[in-house]
């Protein structure tokens, strides 16, 4: 009987315990404590909206605990980023999740736009500070993982080939503009043409430049002696009526060490046409984490994405209905649409508003 | 050789017969069982009702002893499905409640699928207004306030 009554006084503590944290004159349902749990499954949309709730919500979404915590669960959806260009130089984005239903079709589209110049974070808009004299400029984003900053960096140049053209007269890594960069763990990578003067002419070659986020150095990597470097490798295999694609990888970016691996497709190098959907696939792209290709072909009113795991060799087929074809029309001014692909994004509450921002020019005569 | 039950008891002081393996998804139970075994177990600040739900759950969510582990994977689908047929059959109040029990009985993954619910149902929300009219939320921010922070957070929709 003793026993009887301690046990009941020991779930009448929790109860007691339990309903002083539920209580909350703004609000009468959700126990605060379980506030932060449910706004992290949010998408940051709906979490944005929430600010204006109540001052209490908005309080909790703001809190830089929960910004961080935000950060890192939405990096464990990323969303990939359709961006259709327009005639008139707009842009529109549509998102979408990465990793969730695989093997259906669904209508749960996301729809974002913006007008460049501007940089674009989903929600905010910070307008970047542009070198007025220089005519040709290259724009990369990183990331400082030890800071935990993004740093927006740019190469601008006089003239359409590098800053430096003028100057050095002998083999010199000189920070060149490139294009399709890509941030992986706090270096940005991006691919770029370097001049040397041979003899009595000037040669090029095309590089990778590494850029360190955090230190601002720059390194250049030679890419790797192959004839074929630029072309794709088709090789047939006639049972499986499937083609591999080879890639470089570099394992070592010290030792500039470079190997050499082929990649199994889901379907023909080209035309790339998707055997069940009948659609040609003509953008790809990689998801960073999984290591899976991604073909992406926004149609008339459907994007198909298909992901495929060259390691397990399976095939995702995803459809995402419900973007209109007169959308993209009106948008894109015609029936060829520009369309580009930016997988691996990850959703912020951060506010760009009370983040400091400061330009960090760099010495190029170092 | 027969399962171990143990009687759980509403606030309305319904008892409710349970496999012990079932009532133990709760942390809290299984606490309450090691150290009070053979007793009853009175859940005085849950409903007959939320408690038959909390049951349910638990019941279909019960890993078998004695079942290969190969068999649970193959159903995590089937068993994925359930659970979102099953908070989509409760109303607004009882999801709440429903809620608070995974909470108090600590049951995570309970707690995982009625937080879901109610973000996808904070997610289904058109503006702040319907997000307060749902959850019964006073507004304390006055009409500057709200712009304000509107004009913070501006989202395209």
């Amino acid at each position: 009987m003793e026993g009887r009554e301690e046990q009941a006084e020991d779930g009448e503590r929790v109860i007691q315990s339990k309903e002083e944290d539920s209580i909350g004159k703004l609000l009468e349902l959700i126990p605060l404590d379980l506030i932060p749990d449910i706004l992290l499954r949010l998408p940051a949309k709906s979490a944005v909206r929430f600010r204006c709730v109540s001052k209490l919500w908005s309080s909790i979404t703001t809190r830089p605990y929960l910004i961080t915590s935000f950060a890192f669960t939405s990096s464990n959806r990323l969303r990939l980023l359709v961006c259709i260009k327009t005639s008139d130089r707009r842009r529109l984005f549509v998102s979408l999740p990465q990793h969730e239903h695989p093997h259906t079709s669904y209508s749960d589209v996301e729809r974002y736009q913006m007008d460049p110049p501007e940089f674009d974070t989903g929600k905010q808009h910070v307008t970047l500070p542009e070198p007025a004299e220089f005519r040709f400029k290259s724009y990369f984003l990183g990331y400082d993982l030890v800071e935990d900053k993004y740093k927006v960096f740019c190469i601008a140049s006089r003239t359409n080939n590098d800053p430096l053209s003028d100057k050095p007269k002998h083999y010199t890594p000189r920070w060149p503009m490139g294009h399709r960069d890509v941030c992986i763990n706090g270096h940005v990578y991006y691919e770029a043409r370097i001049s040397f003067e041979g003899d009595d002419i000037t040669q090029w070659k095309v590089v990778l430049v590494s850029f360190d986020v955090r230190y601002e150095k720059f390194r250049i990597i030679r890419k790797p002696d192959d004839p074929n470097f630029s072309w794709v490798c088709e090789g047939h295999d006639e049972k499986k009526l499937a083609s591999s694609l080879r890639f470089w990888i570099l394992e070592d970016e010290g030792k500039q060490e470079w190997s050499l691996r082929d990649y199994l497709m889901p379907f023909q190098i080209w035309p790339r046409r998707d055997p069940i959907w009948r659609v040609y696939f003509i953008r790809i792209s990689v998801i960073q984490d999984t290591g899976e290709f991604i073909y992406v072909e926004a149609e008339f009113e459907a994007i198909y994405v298909i992901y495929y795991d060259p390691k397990t060799n399976r095939t995702r087929r995803v459809i995402y209905e419900g973007v209109e074809y007169e959308e993209f029309t009106e948008y894109s001014g015609s029936k060829n649409f520009k369309v580009h692909l930016y997988p691996n994004h990850s959703e912020s509450l951060m506010s760009l508003e009370k983040v400091p921002r400061y330009a960090s020019p760099i010495n190029w005569d170092q | 050789m027969s399962k171990k039950m143990i009687v759980l008891k509403s606030s309305e002081g319904v008892s409710f017969v349970v496999e012990e393996a079932v009532a133990r998804q709760s942390k809290i139970i299984s606490f309450l069982v090691e150290e009070f075994p053979d007793r009853e177990l009175p859940l005085t600040n849950m409903t007959s009702e939320i408690l038959r739900k909390t049951i349910e759950y638990c019941k279909k969510h019960v890993v078998e002893d004695d079942g290969g582990g190969d068999s649970s994977s193959s159903s995590s689908g089937d068993l994925k499905e359930w659970d979102v047929k099953f908070v989509a059959e409760i109303d607004q109040p009882r999801l709440m409640d429903l809620l608070m029990a995974a909470n108090y009985l600590d049951i995570p993954s309970l707690l995982d699928v009625t937080c879901q619910k109610v973000a996808d149902t904070i997610a289904a929300c058109n503006d702040e207004k319907e997000i307060r009219a749902t959850f019964n939320i006073e507004n304390d921010f006055t009409e500057e306030e709200v712009e304000a922070i509107r004009m913070e957070n501006q989202y395209p929709i």
